[in-house]
């Protein structure tokens, strides 16, 4: 038996807890191992905080998202939404399950033609694509998702000067029963100025439709809102083929499903909330099947599926580095991962466990990161057994959008290691050193000159 | 436009030329064909033997060419008149009528209205026997009319008999054996030839024709003499009375031309030939009173009633009938074989798999637990994960299943003929034996072919009983009905459209296998159980690339080692749909056929080094694959490509064994506009390895243009590069 954690006596105020439907048990949790790799080892060997995907779990949650869709429609492509997750080893999994590549700006489309992914196997979307990159993504036959009217002149342009004709595809927006809802991202469907633009497009003869493409928001826990997107989409492609002849190879539908993380106002759990990926399937190739495209000109459906693929298969491991009571009593405790490299914190409850319970009162806790600043917060609230100074924890599902968006801001950025489907740990990204940061750096020479006086 | 113009200019200036050639051809093939052969060398022997004694020829040609112009007068099928069928008729009235009578201008009159005669009787067993009976006419109407002319000719004293082609008899004899030389004027005896120097043309046309030919032939001639001289028959009637061919024939047509070549059909073809000579015996002893020649009935009857037999079987057996597309025994072989090896037999209904996605046979054709009996033909699938889990979580219920709601699609074009829609699903574990079906759809693919798909999904049917459904089409989902503790769909076909029908032997068409470590397109075939199947999905711009449409041409220039050339490919189609490649200017062909789904390529003939030769090698198949990580296996027609030794020892033995095989493997690239199909070509020891077949060829096919390049490799080393002229 393992000696309990020495704790600072102090006095608590002993609750039941308010009654609900889930009952009062909140479990004592703890998670040992990732893939069947102590949690301890890798922070032995890689130091805390680690970033640690699964290799395991990123295949399986790819297959299980291309088995629900491709069960109920004949063509499917998924496309690797780069802006989820862009670390190359990541990448490379998903381009080797079948996955293409959707990218939002030249950076993300230099990323993947790095990673050897032909142009014409990119999604190129975004609201701004600097005209050299749009050109060269025109030239290598990249699916350009033109999402304003500026960016559709400029491509005519480009044809134009190029003396070639292109397939270009456009962004669609429109009302799927949801709030917020987004219409900031192409053209609009419900009042005419999509098939506007198609037809502009048409006519300009200098380019062709060859898709079309919407993104109705993010963590959509509402399957039927892409129903609805997707019919409207099939409506669109057909009065386009009625009014032009020519019909569209793809209809994208996005991305945007949640994942199994829990939004801060959700009041379920997502593992129990969100809905099942089957669901999204099920809402968006019923409409497709049912919009009546003839049997030689069944679109492709495209997805864009980031989140829901990777954020199980994403966890950080981090220690703890201080305990305390805050002025209120409560308990808190301060880890060596904070927001800066947790970004999804500002959204998610994320799952907090720690690697060992030595016994000891489950208690609300605030997990604190190590930021000299009063926002980072990774949990303001969790149930904990108490836990000593270097004792590990794992947060969970972290994979998606916290290693694109993370900041370099006091803290330096941690490694990255990926568990393979044998067992095997490979570290994909090294820890920052502050050359890292500094190297780009210039400082004047009359600057140097003064601080060697010193 | 420019090289529009250019091509139409070539193609009609080589037509005049193709249509003299073709006319020949069909005189020709008249003579030819008594030995079953269209070959030009071959025909032009046979002519020369008839021409020995030039009368007697001439007697014939004339014969022939009366009956082509008579069946022309009586606006006969032109293409029964280009395959010399009245041709060949009239050319044996002339030839058995200029045995006996001497040429003058009575006996022009005689054959004039015999010719007559001929096309009638022609005209009138053709058809009866296209429709009623479906065994080859052969020369019958020759022989009715021989006699029907014989007879009459005896009460016209102005058609004068004659001893020219007696004369001849014995011109070229006493140098070989009494019995060979015996077999050798038997085979000119086919054509009213006495001499043994016809008979030596005529066996040299049969050799240049086939040589498993010339082998049935001694087998026939061995078997029906033997059978003869046991029964103690009379020696004359072999020597003077020539019935010996009818053996010959009877094993020619029987060992290899209306049955495929096989040790089987070789022991037929000695019992027919045996049967022929009791033919023969009772012919000649029922005949003497009216003083008639038996001449080819004895062969006719018997190749009649055998061929009657075999068609007449419900189930093939080791002797396979080949009735409609006939060549010499090994070219019959060869296509049998690779038609068997390559393609669904056409009795063999064929029907899409009724599902998107993977799916696991979980109860293939003849499974252990319900597919017994008169409902052995069927197959259950289910939706497996990758660790082989068929639920999420722990499998209490029906959603948790991964194939409950996935929709089913119609496998084929029909009408639905029946639809049960309101069962409840069960809840998992349990079964409704009541309604063992299920919800169900019976869709009728016409003729007598329907399928039927099972277990469906409560109120998810969407078609009704009379809709026309198109193959792919949605027709329902998956559900836990009928028979049924897990959700799972149940496919079979039968032969009519009540609920609990027979199952019948179906398979499936263009999908997609997927093993542990590979997948493989399968053009048709039967999944097991256990194995994990996929529809194939099209691709359109494969579909676009890979085209090779009628009346189209393409010009390519190659270039070999230093050498460079020119070949040009024209693609045609016959009335009926059957559709090749030709190479402009020789006889260099590659049938094949395409369809919304693949192209492949049935036979080639033409010489081995030809690009046409490498493009059937290097495109023996292609499917229109959506995905291009999938390869697919294919075994090309050895013989073309095998140097003519090779060739001949391949041929002799085919019956018994397959010495020389090719095995190709072939994958596909796309981009926007183009498809890249690399073939690895495995070659058996038996090739040497200087030989003319590639290790790997490369075609491109372009988006509108069809085949744009061909590229040979040996090793790395790129051997042959041929690209097409703009």
């Amino acid at each position: 038996m393992t000696k309990q954690a020495y704790e600072k006596p102090t006095i608590i105020k002993h609750t039941g807890g308010l009654a609900n439907k889930f009952g009062r048990g909140i479990s004592r949790r703890t998670l040992s191992r990732i893939d069947g790799i102590p949690v301890t080892s890798l922070i032995e060997e890689h130091g805390s905080p680690l970033f640690v995907f699964s290799e395991h779990r990123i295949r399986q949650r790819y297959r299980e998202a291309y088995r629900a869709f491709s069960l109920r429609y004949p063509k499917v492509q998924f496309s690797w939404s780069y802006k989820t997750n862009y670390l190359d080893a990541i990448c490379r999994i998903y381009h080797d399950e079948g996955s293409w590549a959707e990218v939002v700006s030249e950076m993300e489309y230099e990323m993947a033609r790095r990673l050897g992914i032909p142009g014409d196997k990119i999604l190129f979307n975004g609201p701004y694509k600097p005209k050299p990159a749009l050109a060269r993504a025109l030239d290598e036959g990249a699916k350009v998702h033109l999402d304003h009217y500026e960016e559709l002149y400029q491509a005519e342009q480009i044809a134009k000067e190029h003396g070639k004709k292109y397939p270009v595809s456009i962004r669609v927006n429109m009302d799927t029963g949801i709030h917020p809802r987004w219409d900031r991202f192409g053209f609009n469907y419900d009042n005419g100025e999509a098939l506007d633009a198609a037809l502009r497009l048409h006519t300009g003869g200098h380019l062709y439709l060859d898709g079309l493409h919407c993104h109705i928001g993010t963590f959509i826990l509402e399957p039927d809102a892409y129903r609805q997107a997707a019919s409207k989409l099939a409506a669109l492609a057909k009065e386009v083929r009625n009014k032009t002849g020519m019909p569209i190879s793809y209809i994208d539908v996005g991305g945007g499903f949640a994942s199994r993380s829990t939004l801060h106002e959700q009041y379920a759990p997502g593992t129990d909330s969100s809905p099942p990926i089957d669901d999204y399937a099920e809402a968006v190739t019923s409409a497709l099947l049912e919009a009546g495209f003839g049997a030689d000109e069944m679109p492709t459906l495209m997805l864009e599926t980031g989140r829901a693929l990777i954020d199980d298969a994403g966890f950080m491991l981090t220690r703890v580095v201080g305990n305390k009571r805050l002025a209120d009593g409560r308990r808190a405790m301060v880890i060596d991962a904070g927001v800066n490299v947790l970004f999804t914190s500002f959204w998610y409850r994320h799952d907090v466990l720690p690697v060992i319970d030595r016994g000891g009162m489950l208690e609300e806790t605030v997990v604190y990161g190590p930021l000299c600043m009063n926002i980072d917060i990774v949990r303001p609230s969790v149930h904990l057994p108490p836990l000593e100074v270097d004792d590990a924890l794992v947060i969970r599902p972290v994979g998606a959008y916290n290693v694109t968006q993370w900041m370099q801001f006091i803290r330096l950025r941690p490694k990255v290691v990926l568990i393979g489907t044998e067992g095997q740990v490979d570290l994909i990204r090294e820890a920052e050193t502050v050359d890292t940061i500094k190297h780009l750096e210039k400082t004047p020479p009359r600057l140097s000159a003064r601080s060697a006086d010193e | 436009m420019q090289t529009n113009n250019q091509t139409d200019t070539g193609r009609s200036g080589g037509g005049a030329a193709y249509r003299v050639t073709k006319v020949a051809r069909s005189l020709l093939s008249a003579y030819s064909q008594i030995y079953f052969s269209t070959r030009v060398v071959t025909g032009l022997l046979f002519v020369a033997a008839t021409f020995v004694v030039p009368r007697h020829g001439a007697a014939g040609l004339s014969g022939m060419l009366l009956s082509n112009l008579w069946a022309r007068l009586l606006g006969r099928p032109d293409d029964h008149i280009e395959d010399g069928y009245y041709g060949f008729n009239g050319l044996l009235v002339g030839l058995a009528l200029g045995l006996y009578y001497r040429y003058s201008l009575q006996f022009a009159l005689l054959l004039l209205v015999s010719t007559f005669l001929t096309v009638i009787i022609a005209a009138v067993m053709r058809s009866l026997s296209e429709r009623y009976i479906g065994v080859p006419v052969l020369s019958l109407p020759f022989v009715w009319v021989t006699w029907i002319a014989l007879l009459a000719a005896r009460r016209f004293s102005a058609v004068e008999l004659t001893i020219d082609t007696v004369l001849v008899s014995g011109w070229g004899g006493g140098y070989l054996p009494v019995i060979v030389e015996l077999y050798v004027r038997s085979l000119g005896a086919a054509f009213f030839q006495l001499s043994v120097l016809s008979g030596g043309l005529v066996f040299l046309g049969l050799l240049w024709f086939s040589r498993w030919a010339v082998i049935l032939s001694v087998i026939g001639f061995a078997s029906g003499y033997a059978t003869y001289a046991a029964l103690g028959g009379t020696a004359t009637d072999l020597t003077a009375e020539f019935v010996g061919f009818n053996f010959i024939l009877t094993a020619i047509a029987l060992g290899g031309v209306f049955i495929i070549l096989r040790p089987e059909s070789m022991l037929l073809a000695a019992a027919a030939a045996s049967l022929s000579a009791l033919l023969s015996a009772a012919l000649l002893a029922f005949l003497q009173p009216f003083g008639l020649p038996v001449v080819a009935m004895p062969f006719i009857a018997a190749t009649q009633l055998v061929l009657l037999t075999l068609l007449f079987r419900t189930s093939g057996g080791k002797l396979e009938t080949n009735v409609t597309e006939l060549d010499s025994p090994e070219k019959n072989l060869t296509r049998s074989l690779y038609r068997k090896r390559r393609y669904p037999d056409p009795s063999v209904p064929v029907v899409f798999v009724p599902v998107m996605g993977r799916w696991v046979v979980t109860q293939g054709p003849g499974g252990e637990l319900t597919h017994k009996g008169l409902w052995s033909h069927a197959w259950d699938f289910e939706v497996h994960d990758e660790e082989g889990r068929t639920h999420r979580n722990a499998g209490n219920a029906r959603e948790d299943y991964l194939a409950y709601r996935a929709p089913v699609l119609a496998p084929a074009d029909g009408r639905v003929v029946r639809v049960v829609n309101h069962l409840d699903d069960n809840p998992i574990g349990e079964v409704d034996t009541k309604s063992n079906w299920g919800n169900l759809v019976i869709i009728w693919h016409f003729g007598d072919v329907f399928s039927t798909m099972c277990h469906l999904l409560k109120q998810s049917v969407t078609v009704k009983e009379g809709d026309l459904v198109t193959a792919g089409q949605p027709i329902a989902k998956v559900g836990n009905s009928g028979r049924s503790p897990v959700p799972h769909l149940h496919f079979h076909l039968q032969r009519s459209g009540e609920i609990g029908a027979p199952t019948t032997h179906s398979e499936l068409l263009h999908y997609i296998e997927i093993g542990q470590k590979r997948e493989d397109y399968i053009t048709h075939g039967v999944p097991q159980k256990g194995q994990v199947i996929s529809r194939m999905d099209v691709s359109d711009t494969a579909r676009r690339a890979v085209t090779l449409a009628p009346g189209r041409s393409w010009r390519f220039r190659i270039r070999e080692g230093n050498s460079e050339r020119i070949e040009t490919w024209l693609s045609e189609i016959d009335p009926v749909g059957n559709r090749k490649l030709r190479v402009d200017g020789c006889r260099i062909e590659a049938s094949f056929f395409a369809d919304n789904h693949y192209t492949t390529m049935l036979d080639f003939t033409g010489s081995r080094r030809s690009l046409l030769g490498l493009f059937y090698l290097g495109a023996p198949r292609v499917p229109y694959l959506e995905s291009d990580k999938i390869p697919w296996s294919d075994t090309p027609a050895v013989s073309p490509f095998l140097p003519g030794p090779k060739r001949l020892i391949h041929e002799m033995a085919l019956p018994f064994v397959e010495v020389g095989r090719l095995k190709t493997r072939s994958t596909m690239t796309r981009n926007a506009h183009t498809v890249t199909v690399s073939t690895r070509i495995a070659r058996n020891a038996f090739f040497s390895n200087n030989g003319s077949v590639p290790d790997r060829i490369e075609v491109v096919f372009t988006v509108g243009e069809g085949p744009t390049s061909l590229r040979c490799f040996r090793g790395d080393l790129e051997t042959l590069k041929a690209e097409l002229v703009v």
